[in-house]
């Protein structure tokens, strides 16, 4: 007779891995884009860091997800939804910052517009509309990003729109197909790491 | 025509016209050489104070000089990879 198996399955710790090196490689964009925003003051270099540090939150809040919890409750979720909507509404201004002029600050319109979208799956138990919706926000901010001179940019946005597609692919597939859940993770670590190695081309001495 | 510059390329050029002045220039040659009007050389002169590019010094003969910090001559080190990152990233 086969023991019974207590400790962490493997796909949950593969799970956890290409979480934390998802959120390093978050980071290491943020820090690594410091200098150039510290001297330019850039909206366009502000947005993106911005992105990338709430990218970087939502890939590191799941993994406490345990302790958030009992703490939160069911607003768990919601900060999570919030979070993760700042990460998408961040990304797409930093890409239409310069045809677009907002009557109020554009760091406060993405908090307010974060925080109505987070409270909907609370209030209407609209989960998979939100999700959805984060999902058109995202294609918006690839399909903006669209520059007829440069192809680079345009490639860099799908593959984090991949890379989005795959981290909920995987969050989905926890509760259904638990095999499928790693690949997806790591997919999308990979596809971050993509990211942070373009980063880093750019912004090396 | 001329093309028109951006911001970044304007900083870019009113610190290097400093740098090529021995790193010392009073403000009306500095805004002869931008080739920019009173009002907007006034704009750009007061946020490159703000961003700390640039530092107002008070010489011997109370004259009031624009020299570069630090962080201006990084500015000017850097300004071609930033350029880059910014098309590079369509920000």
């Amino acid at each position: 007779m086969v023991p019974p198996h207590f400790g962490p399955q493997p796909w949950f710790l593969i799970d956890v891995i290409a979480s934390l090196v998802s959120m390093l490689a978050c980071l290491f964009i943020y820090f690594r884009t410091r200098e150039y925003y510290r001297l330019t003051k850039h909206e366009g270099i502000a947005y993106f860091r911005l992105a990338f540090l709430f990218f970087g939150l939502g890939f590191l809040m799941p993994l406490f997800h345990p302790l958030l919890r009992p703490l939160l409750g069911r607003s768990a979720g919601l900060v999570m939804t919030f979070v993760g909507t700042l990460a998408i509404l961040s990304l797409l201004y930093s890409a239409v910052h310069k045809r677009f002029r907002m009557a109020i600050h554009p760091l406060a319109a993405i908090i307010l517009v974060s925080f109505a979208l987070s409270l909907l799956p609370a209030l209407f138990h609209f989960r998979a509309e939100i999700i959805v919706l984060q999902g058109v926000l995202f294609l918006a901010a690839v399909l903006l990003s669209h520059d007829h001179k440069k192809g680079s940019l345009h490639a860099l946005y799908a593959l984090l729109f991949l890379s989005w597609l795959a981290n909920v692919g995987s969050r989905l597939a926890m509760r259904t197909t638990e095999g499928l859940s790693p690949l997806l993770s790591v997919l999308s670590a990979a596809l971050f790491l993509v990211v942070a190695y373009k980063v880093w081309r750019s912004t090396r001495h | 025509m001329m093309k028109r510059r951006d911001k970044l390329m304007v900083i870019r050029d009113m610190l290097g016209i400093i740098r090529e002045r021995r790193n010392s220039i009073l403000p009306t040659p500095l805004q002869r050489a931008s080739n920019l009007s009173t009002e907007r050389f006034n704009e750009y002169l007061a946020e490159l104070l703000a961003k700390g590019l640039v530092r107002e010094m008070v010489g011997p003969d109370a004259k009031t000089f624009i020299t570069l910090t630090d962080d201006g001559f990084r500015y000017l080190e850097k300004y071609q990879k930033i350029e880059e990152f910014i098309e590079e990233f369509g920000l």
